[in-house]
């Protein structure tokens, strides 16, 4: 294959690995090849001093290999002490160099990274070079030994020269997206805590994801449903009234998507459910959604909610029995059969309740149950 | 300049322009000088063809944005323009000229050949579709050549090798936009619901925080942002805190582990309830560099006022009723609503008694608990 052959597919393949970092041993793969080295070790460091130092992304890959060892053994031992680390960070933006350039002659003589730990890994005559990223961050990245005598030719240096751009790309961009993903599933995590259902709809209403609240609700059918993967009221007067509603949500090229609200009958005797549909819509409102294109929450008024006793006693300053009647209140219990499902006398509890009233400084059992249901559904605290 | 400099200019380009939508008319504009034409029009899009989804489009001249034309085209010509569903079925990446694209008769009397493409000097134009993930398709179109030269060989040349870098940009570029408009939704939606987030990085400093969260900061009414960072007014709420973000943000990386305080108030409010989670964890082994924790913020009793119309719908009530359910569930007093509402509480209490009927529930408390449920997650303000 021709250079230039070597060069597009090496692109195609970056291309790709933007999108799935599951693809860049076998992209390295190719950069060795065409490179003429026996592997690649790349690093996407953040911080300016060593101390400072945050590493968010690495890659040691061989042959097409990711080789995990040979990480782990050069961040445990060898990464806190090599002699080469400031002095690679201080490189100019691009400029290649080799390894033994980075080490003075008696630290090539005594270091444990240059003499133990480079042999093993085939970089002792690597190129090393820095590039600038955002924020003063900056991508390392080790081109290993070249795989014969020929060393670093000039055609295969000249390769890796046009590849930097690339590279420096991937790395930025792979970043970004694996942040924004990891940031908007915890988002979606904390919003469970809010005890509401949450489906995220495509452009199509149809169903992209649902949480485990949402998911029971959906497969009961008791209201809404999950038709062949589009959202629907069960019943038809509803139907038609959710698909205006999303129809406001995602509106054709060129409209503007409006946020709504509506309530949805149920088959059993429970209350409605609340249903409020918000757009995704981001900084440049030109830009349209495709996966993700409205948040969905769903609310079951007539389901008692989950609440922890352990969380209300914190945030409320209640003891553990005074908790329990102030979470049985909020889940809907009397005070007769509070007494009754704790074996106490009503007047016990009554006594409780009283007590809370005045740690709280209110005065009706509602109150109570409006601070308890503020709560939101978290793992209990620590202490 | 060589063409080598041009391509590499204008890769370097496109690649900052994947992080800046504003700066793509100044990448176009490149591509224009160096492949001799008066500008180029960038769509993305996807859906089968009785159904297209445009996702973004960008109509540039001479180094502008020309979003006249893309108002006008898309609302007068899209729909009827002869050339779109030929263009769908194009090959990946072969490059058509528009005339090719009508038939002789479509050139005589089509609306879009002879005024839109007209207007845009795009009836000289080339043409080209380029396979997106998941069924979308990017269509470019470098406009008509900027002389008598015409579609040289080497102005072709240079469209061609830049194909798979314009395609690479439209990709990126929507995916960073989606990723980011999402985490915002649900920041705003979290704000709706009374909940505060807050963003923090490696050290525990404030990266950002939602509208609540930023408010209960300003009151220092038990947590603070001191010089940036997050701290508890309380010292020994402030060590368990401390230790709280250590564990969700551990040194030099590693799994964080999510968890949850209470935060004791200067005033004699409930306590503040947090919860830190870690972003990332097994998903994905890139490590958090803006934002690896959020902290959820709650102030328990401090709800967003409930929607009486939202709530009456969803059970059932009358506006009156509605109102009177969700100030009672506000904390207010039925003495209190009455003043409010300016009726007598004997009307109030016959409100309510509708209300306890119709619900089939005897308590107030069970009413705050169905009134609570039903306007939890109001919809945030726009």
């Amino acid at each position: 294959m021709s250079q230039r052959e070597l060069y597009d597919r090496i692109l195609r393949s970056l291309h790709e690995t933007t999108f799935d970092e599951a693809g860049w041993p076998a992209t390295a793969g190719l950069i060795d090849a065409a490179c003429g080295t026996k592997g690649n070790a790349l690093a996407f460091v953040g911080g300016r001093a060593r101390l400072d130092t945050e590493l968010y992304f690495i890659r040691f890959c061989f042959r097409g290999q990711r080789r995990e060892d040979l990480e782990r053994l050069y961040f445990t031992q060898y990464w806190s002490r090599d002699e080469r680390a400031p002095r690679l960070r201080a490189l100019p933006d691009g400029l290649m160099v080799r390894a033994r350039d980075l080490f003075t002659e008696a630290e090539r003589k005594t270091s444990a990274t240059y003499n133990e730990g480079m042999r093993l890994s085939d970089t002792q005559n690597s190129l090393n070079l820095r590039l600038a990223g955002p924020d003063g961050t900056h991508v390392e990245w080790v081109l290993a030994d070249p795989v014969d005598a020929d060393g670093w030719r000039p055609d295969r240096t000249r390769m890796v020269e046009r590849l930097l751009p690339h590279v420096r790309q991937f790395v930025r961009v792979r970043h970004v997206l694996a942040e924004a993903g990891a940031l908007g599933r915890s988002l979606a995590g904390l919003l469970d805590a809010t005890r509401a259902g949450v489906i995220h709809l495509d452009r199509k209403g149809r169903i992209v994801d649902a949480n485990d609240r949402a998911v029971e609700l959906l497969r009961r059918r008791d209201g809404l449903s999950d038709e062949g993967g589009v959202l629907h009221a069960v019943e038809p007067g509803d139907a038609a009234a959710l698909r205006r509603l999303l129809a406001r949500a995602l509106p054709p090229f060129g409209g503007l998507p409006h946020a709504g609200s509506m309530t949805v009958g149920r088959v059993s005797v429970s209350p409605r459910l609340v249903l409020h549909v918000n757009p995704v819509s981001g900084m440049s409102p030109d830009f349209r959604m495709r996966r993700v294109a409205a948040v969905v929450l769903v609310v079951d008024p007539g389901r008692p909610p989950r609440i922890d006793p352990a969380l209300v006693a914190s945030a409320l300053g209640l003891t553990p029995a005074e908790s329990t009647v102030a979470a049985m209140l909020a889940a809907g219990y009397s005070l007769r059969e509070v007494a009754a499902a704790t074996r106490r006398k009503e007047t016990t509890v009554r006594w409780y309740l009283r007590r809370i009233f005045a740690k709280r400084r209110v005065s009706r059992q509602a109150d109570v149950v409006r601070l308890v249901l503020s709560l939101p559904d978290v793992t209990p605290p620590l202490h | 300049m060589g063409l080598q400099d041009s391509y590499d200019r204008i890769v370097g380009s496109l690649h900052e322009a994947a992080f800046d939508d504003a700066r793509w008319p100044e990448t176009a504009a490149l591509i224009d000088a160096a492949c001799g034409m008066k500008g180029n029009i960038l769509v993305f899009g996807g859906g089968p063809a009785e159904d297209v989804d445009i996702y973004f489009a960008r109509f540039c001249s001479r180094g502008r944005r020309r979003t006249d034309w893309e108002q006008e085209y898309f609302s007068d010509y899209w729909a009827r323009d002869e050339r779109i569903p030929r263009l769908r079925q194009l090959p990946d990446g072969v490059l058509v000229h528009a005339r090719e694209l009508y038939t002789a008769a479509e050139r005589r009397t089509s609306a879009a050949y002879n005024e839109a493409l007209r207007k845009s000097d795009h009836q000289n134009s080339l043409n080209v579709r380029l396979d997106g993930p998941g069924g979308t398709r990017v269509v470019w179109t470098p406009a008509d050549p900027v002389d008598a030269d015409g579609w040289r060989s080497d102005r072709v040349r240079m469209v061609e090798e830049l194909l798979p870098h314009v395609r690479q940009f439209v990709r990126v570029r929507h995916a960073l936009v989606e990723a980011g408009a999402l985490g915002q939704s649900l920041d705003a939606l979290l704000d709706a619901n009374g909940a505060g987030v807050i963003h923090l990085d490696r050290r525990g400093r404030i990266v950002a925080a939602n509208h609540r969260a930023a408010a209960l900061l300003r009151r220092r009414d038990g947590l603070i942002d001191e010089g940036g960072a997050l701290h508890a007014v309380d010292p020994a709420d402030d060590d368990a805190l401390q230790r709280l973000l250590a564990r969700a943000v551990p040194p030099f990386g590693g799994q964080g582990y999510g968890g949850s305080m209470t935060v004791g108030r200067v005033s004699p409010a409930p306590r503040l309830v947090l919860h830190l989670s870690p972003v990332g964890g097994p998903q994905t082994d890139f490590g958090m560099r803006r934002v690896p924790a959020l902290a959820l913020l709650v102030e328990p009793g401090a709800q967003p006022a409930a929607d009486p119309g939202v709530v009456a719908e969803a059970l059932g009530l009358t506006r009156a009723e509605g109102s009177v359910a969700v100030m009672l569930a506000a904390g207010c007093s039925l003495r209190e609503i009455a003043a409010v509402t300016s009726r007598t509480e004997g009307t109030v209490r016959w409100h309510l008694k509708q209300i306890f009927a119709k619900q089939q529930i005897s308590r107030q408390a069970d009413l705050v608990r169905l009134v609570l449920s039903a306007s939890s997650s109001a919809s945030p303000p726009r």
